[in-house]
C-alpha cells in the first residue's frame, strides 16, 4: 500500500517537475531583472549608512576629546572606505553568484532552475538516490499485484 | 505635502499610530493599530503554518501546500546562503521572514497598516539579528571572532585602519538592514496615496476622463507594491542568513 503511493506521488513529482519546467523560465528572468534594482539600492544604502556612521562616530569621539573637526574629517573618510567595503563586497557576491549560476546552466539540461540553481552539483545524485531507496519497496512484492 | 486644508494628497496619514481603546497617550503597552496588525499577522502566520498543515495530508490541501512552499523556500535558503551548520537557526530565520512577509502583505489590504514601515519596528528587528549574530560568532570562536576584523593579508602598519573600516563596515550591517525594509515599505505606501490623491483633485477639478492617468499608475504601483512586500521580507531573511555565515564560518 505504501509503495503503491509512494510510486504514484513518484509519478505526480515527474508530473509537477515537467509542468513547472515549461512554465519556469519567464518568471525567472523578471525577477532576475528586478533583483538586479534591489543590489543597486542594497549598495546605496551601503554606502550612505557607512557615511552616516564614520560620521556619527567621528562626531562622538570629538565631542568626547574636544578635537572637534579632526576625528569628524577622518571617520567621515574611513565611513565612505566601509561603505565602498561592503559594496564591493555585494558585487563580488553577486558576481560569484552569476558565474556559479551560468556554469550549472551549462550542465544541467532542463530548464527547471528555479529550485534547483544553486545546489546544482548535489542536483544530480539526490534523485536517483531516492530512487534506489523506494525501488526495492515499490516494485518488489507488494506493487505488482494491486497495479493489475 | 500633507496639508490638512484643501489638499487631497496626504501620504503620510497612514502611518500615524492611534491608540485603539480611548486615551491619547500612546505609553509602553497600549495597543494601537501598529500592535494590532502585528497581532493580525501573528495569527496568520499561526493559522497557516499549524492549523493548515494539521491534518498533514499526503496530497495537501490548498493552505497546506502554501505553508509547505513558504517552508520549502526558506530551509532552501538557509541551506544555501548560511550554509553547513545553519540548520538549527532556521526556526529564527523562519519566524523572520514569516513575520516581516505577513507585515508587509497584510499592509496591503486596504484600510490596514504596515508595521514593517515604521523605522521603530524594523530597528528592533535588526538589532535582534545583529545582537544574535554576534553572540553566535563569539560563542562559536571566543576572542578568535576578532580576527573577523583582522585583515591578515594587508602590510602591517595599515591593518589597524582596515580594522576601524571593517568594524564600521559591520556597524553599517543593522542600519542598512532595518532602513532598506524600512524605507521600502514607507516610500512605496506613500506612492501609492500620492496617486490616489491626484486621482481624487483631478475628479474634483471637473477633468473626468484625465482620471484615468492616475488610476492607471495606481494599478501598476500596487501591482509593484506586492512584489516590494514579497522581495523585502526575502532580502531581510537573505540578509539575516548572510550575516550568519559570517559568524558561523567566518569568510
Amino acid at each position: 500500500m505504501t509503495g503503491n503511493g509512494t510510486d504514484g506521488l513518484d509519478e505526480l513529482g515527474a508530473r509537477i517537475d515537467a509542468a513547472r519546467s515549461t512554465s519556469q523560465p519567464k518568471p525567472a528572468r523578471r525577477r532576475g531583472s528586478f533583483a538586479g534594482a534591489e543590489l543597486a539600492w542594497r549598495m546605496v544604502i551601503d554606502l550612505v549608512a557607512g557615511v552616516g556612521i564614520g560620521f556619527g562616530m567621528g562626531y562622538w569621539l570629538d565631542s568626547l576629546l574636544g578635537s572637534m573637526p579632526l576625528f569628524l574629517i577622518l571617520f567621515v573618510f574611513l565611513g565612505l572606505a566601509a561603505g565602498v567595503r561592503v559594496m564591493m563586497r555585494t558585487a563580488r557576491e553577486y558576481q560569484e553568484k552569476l558565474v556559479a549560476q551560468s556554469a550549472g546552466q551549462e550542465n544541467t539540461p532542463t530548464g527547471a532552475k528555479y529550485y534547483d540553481t544553486p545546489t546544482g552539483a548535489k542536483d544530480d545524485d539526490t534523485p536517483t538516490g531516492a530512487e534506489h531507496d523506494d525501488a526495492p519497496l515499490g516494485a518488489g512484492t507488494q506493487n505488482a499485484p494491486k497495479r493489475r | 505635502m500633507a496639508s490638512e486644508d484643501g489638499s487631497y494628497i496626504h501620504p503620510m496619514d497612514q502611518f500615524v499610530i492611534k491608540p485603539l481603546f480611548g486615551g491619547d497617550s500612546i505609553g509602553l503597552v497600549t495597543i494601537t493599530n501598529s500592535t494590532l496588525w502585528m497581532f493580525v499577522t501573528v495569527g496568520a502566520v499561526a493559522a497557516l503554518t499549524i492549523l493548515a498543515t494539521r491534518r498533514r495530508a499526503l496530497v495537501p490541501t490548498r493552505a497546506q501546500s502554501v505553508a509547505e512552499l513558504l517552508y520549502g523556500f526558506v530551509r532552501q535558503m538557509v541551506e544555501d546562503v548560511a550554509g553547513k551548520g545553519s540548520m538549527t537557526y532556521f526556526p529564527y530565520i523562519f519566524t523572520l521572514f514569516a513575520f516581516v512577509l505577513g507585515c508587509n502583505i497584510l499592509g496591503m489590504i486596504p484600510m490596514s497598516f504596515t508595521p514593517t514601515a515604521h523605522f521603530a519596528v524594523t530597528i528592533p528587528l535588526a538589532l535582534a539579528v545583529f545582537i544574535t549574530v554576534t553572540a553566535i560568532g563569539f560563542i562559536k570562536h571566543g576572542t578568535g571572532f576578532f580576527g573577523f576584523f583582522w585583515p591578515t593579508d594587508a602590510p602591517l602598519p595599515l591593518r589597524p585602519v582596515l580594522a576601524v573600516i571593517e568594524v564600521i563596515s559591520y556597524l553599517v550591517r543593522p542600519v542598512s538592514h532595518s532602513l532598506r525594509l524600512g524605507a521600502n515599505m514607507l516610500a512605496g505606501h506613500a506612492v501609492l496615496k500620492v496617486f490616489a490623491g491626484l486621482f481624487a483633485m483631478v475628479i474634483a477639478a471637473g477633468l473626468g476622463p484625465l482620471a484615468v492617468l492616475p488610476m492607471g499608475m495606481m494599478i501598476g504601483v500596487t501591482a509593484l507594491e506586492f512584489l516590494v512586500a514579497f522581495i523585502q521580507a526575502y532580502v531581510f531573511a537573505i540578509l539575516t542568513c548572510v550575516y550568519l555565515h559570517d559568524a558561523l564560518h567566518m569568510h
